[in-house]
């Protein structure tokens, strides 16, 4: 058997099985709304890098999922402008769902048992809010997880570090982090 | 058992807004959550300490916990531990969890010096004296990080007629935080006890209190013990 990982992942060689499927790969785009991307630190070019790898998760075929947050609770705000922040592809799936967090009140783990989908690589905006709870109920559920570093914009720079920090405690706590580069590269690889 | 009162008290100064919003604390409708206070993770001997980090940054929450607990037992606010830990026949364990715990050397399932590594049963599993739960208090047992997810947490909040929950509990940055971000998805008031808490790590400690306040308090707010208590008290 050919062992497939991502370069470069940290704690550990990602995915932990060695075995990188396209057709077992979702890539999670959280917080993908207007009223929160604007707000995180370097949107554009984590926008553009979110693009690129929505592009080549796509030509691998594999999915390519954009999670809204629509938030019933008077603190969440600005951020309720919803309108989708990514340009997106007719066979992406795009999922509302009724928490900062996107398997609450959502059919996100529905979609993504029904595929058989059991990688995933997280991207999106509020690294340290709706990127990091979707991440932490995931990682709860038995997926497994990475987070892709320039691919995902915080709202606070230093709470950013730190939440792939904790990810990265413990062996992998909630899974890996690596880049977004890498994850491409490693889809090209495949498909050679 | 203690009875709850009807008393009901004022706020508490907190950050990013003193707690609760709505401007009631009450016994009938407020839990507290402490969450993981297990030798596992504080504990001499237990997953934590074989991984190698600092035990005193786990602890240090310990003492303002316990004063906490000796403040709100007796008003009768419900009080809920919660632990992991696995069965052990490790069926409720991810297989990856399981993979990553033994690549370094803290396997779930393995003997330790606490018994068996994260298992149900085992003495690393128990929470430590300090914070034990005393007779009528509720434990749930949960497999993963966050307390909802695949426990009956939910159901005791809503039979009990709870919608605050003031938290303690380890590690700020991953089981406290996880459990409090499902709780606040799920309409509940919540506030977490900055001295009641600590993290393997001190700068994600740090910031996993910052986390909880940006946004005007996107999950919710942070206090200290004695905020708590003095609020308790001046009623």
């Amino acid at each position: 058997m050919e062992y497939r990982f991502v370069d470069a992942t940290e704690p550990y060689p990602w995915p932990y099985d060695g075995l990188l499927s396209p057709n077992r790969l979702a890539l999670v785009a959280a917080g993908a709304q207007e009223g929160l991307a604007e707000q995180c630190v370097d949107h554009k070019p984590v926008t553009a890098a979110i693009l690129d790898t929505a592009k080549a998760v796509r030509a691998a075929e594999g999915l390519v999922i954009l999670v809204r947050h629509i938030v019933p609770s008077a603190r969440w705000y600005d951020a309720q402008r919803i309108g989708l922040a990514l340009d997106h592809d007719e066979n992406d799936l795009v999922v509302d769902a009724a928490g900062i967090d996107g398997f609450y009140g959502s059919r996100l783990d529905l979609e993504l048992r029904s595929r058989g989908i059991n990688q995933l690589a997280f991207v999106g905006f509020g690294l340290e809010t709706a990127v990091h709870s979707t991440l932490r109920s995931a990682n709860d559920r038995g997926y497994e997880c990475i987070t892709l570093s320039d691919a995902s914009a915080p709202l606070d720079q230093s709470c950013g570090e730190r939440a792939l920090h904790s990810t990265t405690m413990s062996g992998g706590i909630f899974g890996a982090i690596g880049t977004s580069s890498a994850l491409r590269d490693a889809l090209a690889r495949i498909r050679d | 058992m203690t009875s709850a009162t009807t008393k009901t008290f004022g706020t508490i100064g907190a950050a990013s807004y003193d707690w609760p919003y709505d401007g009631r604390l009450s016994p009938s409708r407020t839990a507290l959550i402490c969450i993981d206070w297990q030798v596992d993770f504080c504990g001499k001997g237990g997953y934590v300490d074989a991984m190698g980090y600092d035990l005193n940054l786990t602890r240090s929450g310990l003492e303002p916990t316990s004063r906490v607990l000796d403040a709100m037992r007796p008003l009768g606010f419900t009080v809920i531990h919660t632990r992991e830990g696995h069965k052990p026949d490790l069926v409720d364990c991810p297989p990856n969890k399981l993979w990553r715990s033994k690549r370094i050397g803290a396997g779930i399932g393995d003997a330790g010096p606490c018994g068996r590594i994260l298992v149900r049963g085992e003495p690393g599993w128990e929470i430590v004296p300090e914070v034990a739960p005393v007779a009528g208090e509720i434990v749930i047992d949960k497999p993963g990080k966050g307390a909802f997810y695949a426990t009956e947490l939910d159901l005791v909040l809503r039979n009990r007629g709870i919608t605050h929950l003031i938290f303690t509990g380890i590690t700020t940055d991953v089981c406290v935080h996880t459990t409090m971000r499902e709780a606040n998805d799920r309409g509940y008031e919540c506030l977490l006890l900055e001295d009641c808490t600590g993290a393997t790590d001190y700068d994600n400690y740090l910031a996993a209190l910052q986390m909880v306040k940006m946004q005007g308090g996107v999950f919710g707010s942070v206090a200290s013990s004695e905020a708590l208590i003095d609020t308790l008290r001046s009623a």
